[in-house]
């Protein structure tokens, strides 16, 4: 009982703080940024071929693809829209932007599929993976290929800005969101420096194109798996905090809920896809993954074993009186804060509140 | 309201975890899931 207690403390404490520290630590040391040219130093821009996958966003592309073929890019570009089965009007909408956008439609396969029939219809040196729903920021598209540069880079992610984090939000998870995003974003930052990410952000991205590797079918974290492979195989992908693409925060607990579900589903699901991850020799980032992605997945796990160990051993010292003490103390404040968030969803609701507008 | 808002942090904290025992759970129901 005592083994499971200071196990499952250790986890935990490995995994939010010492990881962090560790990690903060190793990226002063190494300093290994991407020789990255400055924009304006650029002599010659790798194409790029923007591919964003949509099923029924005929509401959002007139916006988004304004956005994408205005925004500045100085080399060749392409934007290709995947329509995966959709039955509105996304046909349409694509279709009035002329030559300037391509329409490949894919009869309803999931997403995976349509990614991987937008970069099979893609020709540009460089694969710049868009959701329809948010924005790029001005030179986000310079920003991504100014560091390929390097031929050490096979990836760059970007940096997915959340309403919250401007404390511009009606999310009623807002707090939570914002404070976890920032402390996602300094690890991300320091992986980079450190070597590379784990992973990209699904909303901005970018791939060199030869490295792209078809997705398995009901891949459920394209993001993670393309961009891993690409670690697996020697490149490195990088962190970009110039290139932005602005969203918005989970509106409520239930939506962010579902989100994580996914996202973490998909954790387990990449380890079966790519065991390859866990083999130290062969994952040039192994210690960053264990301690970073599959230290989230022990977590949980951990929790339940300090809860029921403390309580358990309660009667056997002050310490574990403490402990026990400390976390049901912390589950309870949980339990309000749960509470809260269904009372002020609940209300927004009856007052026709508009959880989940922008309000930037 | 500090408390509301540590209180929220908090809850948010535990939805994650949760997420991950949910996680592995949906993983058969994954392919319906569009992003």
């Amino acid at each position: 009982m005592r083994t499971i207690f200071w196990l499952s403390i250790a986890t935990i404490a490995y995994v939010y703080v010492g990881y962090p520290l560790l990690l903060a630590a190793w990226a002063r040391f190494v300093r290994r940024s991407p020789r990255r040219v400055p924009i304006a130093a650029v002599a010659s821009w790798p194409s790029i071929s923007i591919v964003l996958a949509a099923r029924n966003e005929a509401a959002r592309l007139p916006a988004r693809l304004t956005n994408l073929l205005t925004i500045p890019y100085r080399g060749r570009r392409e934007v290709i829209v995947v329509s995966d089965g959709s039955t509105d009007d996304t046909h349409e909408v694509v279709s009035a932007f002329g030559h300037a956008v391509r329409l490949v439609q894919v009869p309803a396969g999931g997403k995976p599929a349509a990614l991987n029939a937008g970069a099979a219809a893609a020709t540009g040196d460089i694969l710049v993976f868009a959701d329809a729903r948010q924005e790029f920021s001005t030179d986000a598209l310079q920003h991504l290929a100014a560091n390929f540069a390097d031929p050490r880079v096979g990836g760059v992610t970007g940096e997915l800005v959340l309403d919250a984090e401007e404390q511009a939000t009606d999310s009623t998870v807002g707090d939570g969101l914002s404070l976890y995003w920032r402390y996602e974003k300094s690890l991300r930052r320091n992986e980079s420096t450190v070597w590379s990410t784990l992973g990209a952000t699904g909303a901005i991205y970018a791939l060199r194109r030869q490295l792209w590797r078809p997705l398995p079918e009901g891949t459920l974290l394209d993001d993670v798996l393309a961009p891993m492979r690409v670690v697996l195989a020697g490149w490195r992908i990088v962190f970009e905090e110039e290139a932005r693409a602005y969203d918005r925060a989970s509106p409520d607990a239930e939506a962010e809920s579902r989100r994580k579900v996914r996202t973490l589903a998909g954790n387990y699901q990449i380890l079966k896809q790519e065991p390859r991850l866990l083999v130290p020799i062969v994952n040039p980032v192994w210690l960053q993954y264990m301690s970073h992605k599959v230290g989230r997945l022990v977590v949980p796990w951990a929790l339940l074993g300090s809860l029921f160990s403390s309580a358990g051993l309660m009667f056997d010292g002050w310490v574990y009186a403490c402990a026990f003490g400390v976390q049901t103390l912390f589950y309870i404040i949980a339990a309000y804060g749960g509470w809260s968030e269904h009372r002020t969803r609940r209300s927004a609701r009856f007052s026709g509140g508009a959880l989940g507008e922008v309000t930037r | 309201m500090a408390l509301q808002r540590a209180a929220r942090v908090a809850f948010m904290f535990v939805m994650m975890n949760f997420a991950v025992v949910l996680g592995l759970f949906a993983l058969r129901r994954g392919r319906e899931v569009w992003k």
